[in-house]
């Protein structure tokens, strides 16, 4: 996936639930100036990466090029988590720039199965309208986990499904 | 519930609403006359007190979860946590 390093920040940022003033003032610099990372308008010193890196327990490399993405697999049942402690994430990101994460407990994906509740639409793009939801619990029932879905649209919409 | 608007690093919107007013067995009961999808599809409030169940437990275990984030290519930054 092919994401940029304001957006590699700002993830590892609310991965580990801090603030933008939180990490500003860790880091010995301005709310304004971590804002300007998230959104790629200025890059943090290189001076600052290794401590950036180690707050966010990544190296460096790690930091600048990302982790590769969750490949699909298939996961032994003896290590399989409970399916309450699994998160259902779906990341569009349009042609516009524009991003949207939406994570959704796999519990509650399992309760609108079992009751027969339709999911309702979870935005206006017709990329994610077609979801068999279903289906995916059923997949993650088997034991497959990582990248379900990848699509992408002829407007440059690309939307990703997975589930970690 | 948390709702957090910023534009350019700028807090606009920072609403705090307590949970459990929002998701209880009450609002999920009653949920259902005010409630449609998009398609058009109805819940009933079965299906509601049982996702509002599921939803609290995961919240209690999983604080930091965060449910809605988007950014905008403008700058702007939305974030819905329950």
């Amino acid at each position: 996936m092919n994401e940029t390093l304001g957006r590699r920040i700002a993830n590892a940022r609310k991965e580990r639930g801090m603030t933008q003033d939180q990490l500003a003032e860790k880091m010995g610099v301005s709310a304004q100036a971590v804002s300007k990372w998230e959104n790629d308008q200025t890059c943090p010193d290189v001076t600052l990466l290794p401590q950036l890196a180690k707050l966010f327990g990544v190296t460096v490399d790690e930091l600048l090029c990302g982790k590769a993405e969750p490949e699909v697999q298939l996961v032994p049942q003896a290590q399989r988590k409970d399916i309450k402690d699994m998160m259902l994430r779906m990341k569009v990101d349009t042609g516009d720039g524009d991003r949207v994460r939406i994570s959704v407990p796999m519990a509650l994906v399992q309760v609108a199965a079992e009751t027969g509740m339709a999911m309702p639409q979870v935005s206006g793009n017709p990329a994610l309208q077609q979801i068999d939801f279903a289906q995916i619990l059923s997949m993650v029932e088997k034991g497959v986990m990582g990248n379900l879905m990848e699509v992408e649209t002829n407007d440059g919409t690309t939307v990703y499904i997975y589930v970690e | 519930m948390r709702i957090f608007v910023t534009e350019n690093g700028e807090t606009k919107v920072n609403l705090h609403l307590p949970t459990g007013l929002l998701l209880n067995p009450f609002s999920a009961t009653i949920a259902p006359v005010f409630m449609k999808a998009e398609d058009g599809t109805r819940y009933t409030g079965e299906q509601l007190r049982k996702a509002v169940q599921e939803l609290r437990e995961y919240i209690k275990n999983h604080p930091e979860w965060v449910m809605v984030e988007v950014d905008t290519h403008t700058g702007g930054h939305v974030e819905i946590k329950l």
